[in-house]
């Protein structure tokens, strides 16, 4: 059966509602898609995150165990700051997509998706060997909210006490208290927008999305779910584990070689990514936008002069372009502007490349 | 969520409503559009297709998914709502008028007699 978080009953309150994900029974929306898209993209909305996975891993080989089983920087990470970064295997698959938070010298929280908990648990252990770390799965003592839009600081900053939530910068974190409750404030995101992602402890998930939702209410928040949630990354080109990447993807199809820190001496996966790398492989990760008012999904080929030339990895409508889009695997020698075929249930559909992001404020 | 008691019910939730004795207009219901949300995108039939009942006739997009529209009766489609192909978002606001999706000339009329009344209809989605 699938798991509930401890925002179940603030959900259904709500009028939420649900789907299964990753093995959660979550909140795919409240009213409409539509409108808590628009109200990330406007005002600000409220998320559980609460089904997403939370790793720590400390102790004195802390820094030179996560330097090596993940891709990223890890080492020169300030204390207070967090990173994304895949996660890889010996063939540079990707394992899993996470935020890590430095929390101390030789401490670091990974943030890490739903259906991944375990599987990244026992990669991280097994690589750990003989290094001198402890790896905590503590998925079931933490709730995570996100409040998500461009007035997310100025509500969050009603209600945080012992940090003033404008000096949290891009991808750092601070400690404080909403109503009493020790939280963890996050200036990060999965939508395209600023906004915060709020570590609390785990019975305190439904206090705190109550607390956020009622001091933005004059501002238009709403509660989002995960409905939203997918259309909101998908238009700010952010992949999704499962859909857009897997292990048998690398970071150089996925187009995320700019976490990636080749410069490191030496990191899990290494060699096979130089290996690629220098394979060149055609097929990347890129953005398209669809000219008639077909939607892409998951699966659908795409074809240009007759040809199959990739397909997609994930699509939805995005409500701010006002048509279908979507993340697919085309030959990167596609430019920009250039126009393909989607093939949905047996039908040709025209779409244009656009790269990614496929929305961006300024674009 | 309203049901007009003048319409017939599918099991899979579509409406019909008979306009002539051989003709019937289609359409979903207010509980399906409300379960879809948001719709973005209607594929319509082409005119003349030849369906059969519990044939997908059209298939209805929201944000999330795509959900095929069963076809509730036999016949010809021998009109589209082409409104939907611009405003999708008719079958939301106005499902049994606006956002009707297809007029089909039936195959044999007493075909009729296996759709369900607005009650039992109603009994089906628990709305009673």
């Amino acid at each position: 059966m699938a798991r509930r978080t401890a925002m179940y009953e603030l959900h259904k309150e709500l009028g939420a509602r649900f789907t299964e994900f990753g093995g959660w029974e979550m909140p795919v929306r409240y009213t409409t898609i539509k409108e808590e898209h628009m109200a990330v993209r406007e005002n600000a909305g409220v998320f559980d995150l609460s089904h997403m996975g939370e790793i720590r891993v400390k102790g004195k080989d802390a820094v030179s165990f996560l330097g090596y089983v993940l891709p990223s920087r890890v080492k020169s990470v300030k204390v207070g700051k967090a990173v994304y970064t895949p996660m890889l295997n010996e063939n540079a698959g990707i394992v899993d997509d996470l935020i890590f938070y430095r929390i101390a010298e030789d401490e670091y929280l990974l943030i890490v998706n739903a259906a991944n908990v375990e599987k990244d648990f026992a990669h991280l252990a097994k690589h750990a060997g003989e290094k001198e770390v402890e790896i905590i799965d503590e998925s079931a003592q933490w709730s995570l909210v996100a409040l998500q839009g461009p007035k997310a600081e100025s509500i969050l900053s009603k209600v945080v006490e012992g940090v003033d939530v404008k000096e949290i910068t891009f991808f750092g974190f601070a400690f404080g208290k909403i109503a009493g409750m020790d939280v963890s404030i996050a200036r990060t995101g999965y939508t395209g927008e600023d906004g915060f992602e709020i570590l609390v402890q785990w019975d305190k998930g439904p206090d705190l999305m109550k607390i956020l939702l009622d001091a933005g209410k004059d501002e238009g928040v709403l509660p989002c779910g995960l409905g939203a949630r997918d259309s909101l990354r998908l238009e700010a080109g952010f992949p999704l584990y499962g859909e857009d990447m897997d292990e048998s993807i690398t970071p150089v199809e996925a187009n995320l070689m700019r976490f990636i820190r080749m410069k490191k001496k030496d990191f899990l996966g290494k060699e096979a990514l130089q290996r690629k790398i220098e394979e060149d492989p055609l097929l990347r990760r890129t953005g398209i936008v669809m000219l008639d008012r077909a939607i892409p999904r998951h699966g659908n080929k795409i074809y240009k002069d007759s040809k199959e030339i990739g397909y997609v990895s994930s699509g939805t409508f995005g409500p701010v372009v006002g048509a279908g889009v979507a993340q697919v695997y085309i030959p990167y020698t596609l430019e920009e502007g250039t126009e393909i075929m989607v093939e949905i249930r047996g039908k040709l559909h025209p779409a244009k490349v656009v790269g990614l992001p496929i929305y961006r404020k300024d674009k | 969520m309203t049901f007009p008691e003048n319409l017939l019910y599918s099991e899979e939730h579509e409406w019909v409503e008979k306009i002539s004795p051989k003709k019937v207009r289609v359409g979903i219901t207010d509980h399906a559009q409300a379960e879809l949300g948001d719709i973005v995108f209607v594929e319509l039939p082409e005119l003349g297709k030849e369906v059969t009942a519990g044939d997908t006739l059209a298939v209805v997009e929201s944000v999330k998914s795509a959900a095929d529209v069963y076809s509730p009766v036999s016949g010809k489609v021998i009109e589209v709502n082409e409104e939907l192909n611009d405003r999708p978002e008719l079958i939301n606001e106005d499902p049994y008028g606006e956002g009707w999706i297809a007029v089909i000339e039936l195959e044999d009329p007493a075909e009729l007699e296996n759709l369900m009344t607005a009650d039992e209809y109603k009994r089906l989605i628990g709305e009673e």
